[in-house]
């Protein structure tokens, strides 16, 4: 093998933990590093990854392999697979400071180390595949949703209940309200980050798509902007029509709009109503723009 | 050491310069479904699957890449296509890329949404009817198209344009004093987001400028053109029966809002890292309603009964919002990372509302009658709701080895909120302390294990049911038993209490989940997915029932379980079949069993056709509720076209 090299590195020295480039005598590379590694080599040329490869101005052109593995020419030497940084067996932490020594500043990754994924050692190799992306945009092992499904199996068992965002389906996907590496996302109101998504700039991520339910109404529903929608929905899935958190909504409204005046804000004055006629029992079919409303302080129309 | 010399990569010596090095590949699924032994309520199962039958392009997958990154005016390009031709579900998504010179994305979506459960919102089901008085046969169509030029260069510009529309009919209810009516409903919004901004690019920097602009309309019509509508009130109310003859409401929203964007991300040291964004908008609507009624009504507040009804409004709303936030990443040793997290998230609207209200026809509802027979009444509101979340968050995560850290840290949450409807003021503030640990223990490759903990508690809630004085754990860990064979599984609680006088208020919701994945490593003879979660949700919480007046309670109770899987298993010429499915078992409030069991085959006929098939099952059964259950086949036949 070390006679395919071109190279007359220094023989048995072993790649530097540092992302810093050795001396440029160390290297071998990517022709050198394609003749045994050829399939990879091809793969990693159709990423997005290739541009260090080829572009005239770039640092790593034709080594682009050694970019990120270290300067090769002691591995070929050795001859028996040692001698190369392997991000198979390095701690998340190695192989995380040789990812963010490119994309540190990026926008959406540089907040990751405040990510749950972060707190939590991910390194970015669980999600992402340098060489054989199956998913091609961002270099995914996995399409999205069976990534996150990979791990997160108690969630994606939720989107099998009978009302559910159709995830299964394809119609929506785990990213399109979850940011992976949180970056700018929605930070937690009162328990846990759900690594949310923005909509618009700074409004939750439902109004994505349920923009009808924006506003903003003259009268609003103020657990709308205090506890946001999962008060009152379960948005990855429920067994309750409209992906609501009880199965009848009397309980729903009454739990909140119950005689507590001075307790909480939101304890506005509870119904009178006989909730024991079926007229009564779905709150909803008679306060019907609940979300907030334009006319009605009590949302009835 | 000598200078390297620079050779050639293998794949340069085949490199030409006029894009022929493109490499295309692709496939395309096209089939007709059956739908098969139906039974059941159709609408329930519209509501839930909605899978007709008919012809239909199942997928479509394209894909080119240059492998010499010398495309003339592309590098790399997918598109995918799923459910065309009648499904509720279309998607479309382009990605396109010249590198160094621009990115193009696209996302379109058609989702259609069908709700009509005949116990939800039904309070005629006693009689007969089986139409809910909230159901929708409505779309959604969503379009997200950005193009950035010059990715990665200093500067890099981009545009984009975002277009969300619902529209379609359905049913809903107009309430008088008295009696509500079931109307027919039709919705329309539209909202356009325009974005144009620039990202500058410096070595340990990078800054985003945006601006943004939001347009929004919401147009609703609610109305019934003739005939009588008794409502939902069986018998007469003061001797009257109260019934719509004629109805016509036409509610427009129009509004818009600028949105301003800048953040900003710096490494100004090798061990610090900084992130901050501040986002304003100033969302403002402005709002028409009218109503025109026909029939016979009852005025509670003029003990009259009237058979006209004229109804204007108009009204305005704002509500600007600022959001901000500021995270460090300080690494003072190899082993040590101080996490700091600052967030400000504040909004004010205010809100006015004019009301006119003309009755004609109006009588007393006893005694002689009155000459008189009009009524006017105007009414004005005006509101403001004032929203202000703040956090700050600290944590340190500390590597005890190469292998396993520790956190720990601490949330602190102060809101102010404040609510006024005319001159009534209700002013609330809480704050919140929340402890956060955690270790993390990953062996690359071959196992892993995390603990999140939460232990909150505050001065006070928003609401009844937010969580106050709570404890929240996860785990979760994961063992690759050998190369093909990994096994993960999580554990979840949540427990909150609160105690408070008038609350009374006790959730408790644990999650579990384990699953097998068996993928051997160079063989795709077979692979495997088996999982299993089950997740208990106890509500416990206080009440006022309204027609006693008296004390109740809400016990809520959903505890889910949930099996499924999925087989891959090659058989002979590369022929494959696949089956598993999935089922959910749900006891407490609403015990339900949904199974979904399906299989397939992909049969090759040639290099690039291949026959595939796919059978599903549904099976809804509500154990208390026959009339909410259904089961049908779903019949897939088809071809698989690649290249």
């Amino acid at each position: 093998r070390s006679q395919q090299s071109q190279t007359q590195a220094e023989p048995k020295k072993a790649a530097p933990s540092s992302v810093t480039p050795p001396a440029k005598a160390e290297y071998a590379t990517s022709s050198a590093c394609a003749a045994c590694h050829d399939e990879l080599f091809k793969k990693f040329l159709k990423n997005p990854h290739q541009a260090l490869e080829v572009l005239a101005n770039s640092e790593w052109k034709d080594r682009a392999c050694e970019s990120c593995h270290g300067a090769g020419q002691a591995h070929i030497d050795a001859g028996d697979g040692s001698q190369i940084l392997s991000f198979t067996k390095e701690p998340m932490n190695d192989t995380n400071k040789r990812c963010r020594s490119c994309h540190g500043v990026h926008p959406q990754l540089a907040a990751m180390p405040n990510s749950m994924h972060g707190k939590n050692q991910l390194a970015c190799t669980e999600c992402h595949s340098i060489h054989d992306a199956k998913h091609p945009v961002h270099l995914l092992s996995k399409a999205p949703t069976e990534l996150c499904s990979s791990c997160h199996t108690e969630i994606f068992a939720s989107f099998g209940k009978p009302f559910s965002h159709h995830l299964r389906e394809k119609a929506v996907s785990c990213i399109d309200c979850h940011l992976p590496h949180q970056g700018f996302g929605i930070k937690p109101r009162i328990t846990s980050n759900l690594q949310l998504q923005h909509a618009h700039g700074n409004e939750s991520a439902c109004l994505k798509c349920h923009t009808n339910v924006r506003g903003p109404f003259v009268f609003e529903h103020f657990p709308v902007h205090a506890e946001g929608c999962m008060s009152c929905h379960e948005p990855h899935g429920s067994t309750n029509p409209k992906m609501l958190t009880r199965n009848q909504v009397q309980f729903l409204c009454l739990e909140c709009h119950s005689f507590t005046t001075g307790v909480t804000t939101a304890s506005q004055p509870p119904s009178f109503h006989n909730l024991q006629s079926p007229r009564f029992q779905n709150c909803t079919t008679c306060h019907i723009k609940i979300h907030g409303s334009n006319v009605s302080p009590a949302f009835l129309r | 050491a000598q200078e390297t010399t620079p050779a050639s990569s293998p794949a340069t010596g085949q490199q030409t310069d006029d894009g022929t090095g493109m490499e295309a590949t692709g496939s395309i699924d096209i089939g007709y479904r059956w739908k098969a032994g139906f039974g059941g309520n159709e609408d329930m199962y519209r509501s839930i699957v909605n899978l007709g039958q008919g012809p239909r392009l199942l997928g479509a997958n394209f894909s080119l890449a240059n492998p010499l990154g010398k495309g003339k005016y592309v590098d790399r390009l997918q598109f995918n296509a799923n459910s065309w031709g009648g499904d509720p579900y279309n998607t479309a998504r382009l990605f396109a890329e010249k590198t160094g010179v621009y990115q193009f994305s696209l996302d379109y979506r058609n989702v259609k949404y069908f709700n009509n459960i005949p116990l939800f919102a039904n309070p005629l089901l006693g009689q007969g009817i089986y139409t809910s008085q909230q159901a929708f046969d409505s779309s959604r169509r969503t379009m997200d198209f950005q193009l950035t030029f010059l990715p990665g260069k200093a500067v890099s510009p981009y545009i984009a344009y975002s277009r969300d529309s619902g529209f379609g009919p359905g049913v809903t209810t107009f309430s008088g004093d008295g009696n509500e009516f079931p109307v027919l409903n039709q919705l329309r919004d539209t909202s356009d987001y325009y974005r144009g901004g620039a990202t500058l690019n410096f070595s340990r920097a990078n800054i985003l400028l945006e601006q943004g602009f939001l347009t929004f309309k919401d147009d609703q019509r609610i109305y019934q053109t003739g005939g009588t509508n008794p409502g939902n009130r069986p018998n007469p109310l003061l001797g009257q029966d109260i019934v719509l003859n004629e109805f016509d409401q036409n509610y427009h929203a129009r509004g818009s809002t600028p949105v301003t964007r800048v953040q900003a991300t710096a490494i100004p040291w090798s061990k610090l890292t900084m992130t901050g964004r501040f986002v304003y908008s100033r969302p403002s609507t402005d709002f028409n309603y009218d109503l025109r009624s026909l029939g016979n009504f009852l005025s509670f507040e003029l003990f009259r009964i009237y058979s006209q009804e004229w109804d204007a409004a108009a009204s305005q709303a704002n509500r600007p919002h600022e959001l901000g936030d500021f995270q460090i990443e300080f690494r003072p040793h190899d082993r040590v990372r101080i996490l700091e997290d600052i967030t400000t998230d504040q909004f004010q609207g205010t809100g006015s509302s004019s009301l006119a209200r003309s009755l004609a026809g109006t009588q007393p509802l006893s005694g002689p009658p009155d000459p008189n027979n009009t009524f006017s009444t105007s009414s004005a509101d005006s509101t403001g709701l004032k929203f202000g979340m703040n956090q700050n968050q600290l944590e340190a995560v500390v590597n005890l080895t190469s292998r396993l850290s520790v956190r720990g840290g601490e949330r602190y949450v102060w809101s102010d909120s404040q609510i006024t409807l005319n001159d009534e003021l209700n002013k609330v503030s809480l704050t919140r302390n929340i402890a956060l640990a955690g270790f993390s223990y990953r062996l690359p490759r071959k196992a892993s294990l995390s603990l999140d903990f939460e232990a909150g508690n505050g001065s006070r809630v928003y609401t009844r049911t937010d969580t106050f004085d709570y404890k929240k754990v996860r785990l979760r860990g994961r063992y690759q038993f050998w190369d093909s064979l990994m096994v993960s599984g999580s554990f979840s609680l949540l427990n909150n209490q609160n105690g408070q006088s008038g609350i009374n208020n006790d959730f408790k919701s644990h999650g579990y989940s384990i699953a097998l994945a068996y993928t051997p490593k160079g063989s795709d003879r077979i692979v495997a997915n088996l999982n299993y979660s089950r997740s208990d949700l106890n509500s416990d919480i206080l009440y006022i029932i309204p027609q006693f007046l008296t004390s109740g309670r809400s016990l809520y109770v959903a505890d889910s379980n949930y099996g499924g899987g999925e087989v891959d298993l090659r058989v002979v010429r590369n022929a494959r079949i696949n089956f598993g499915g999935a089922l959910i078992s749900t006891t407490g409030n609403l015990p339900l069993r949904f199974y979904q069991p399906h299989g397939g085959f992909v049969i090759p006929l040639q290099k690039h056709v291949a026959l595939i098939a796919d059978w599903r099952y549904y099976r809804y059964k509500e154990s208390n509720l026959a009339l909410q259950n259904f089961k049908t086949n779903l019949i897939t036949g088809g071809f698989r076209f690649s290249y």
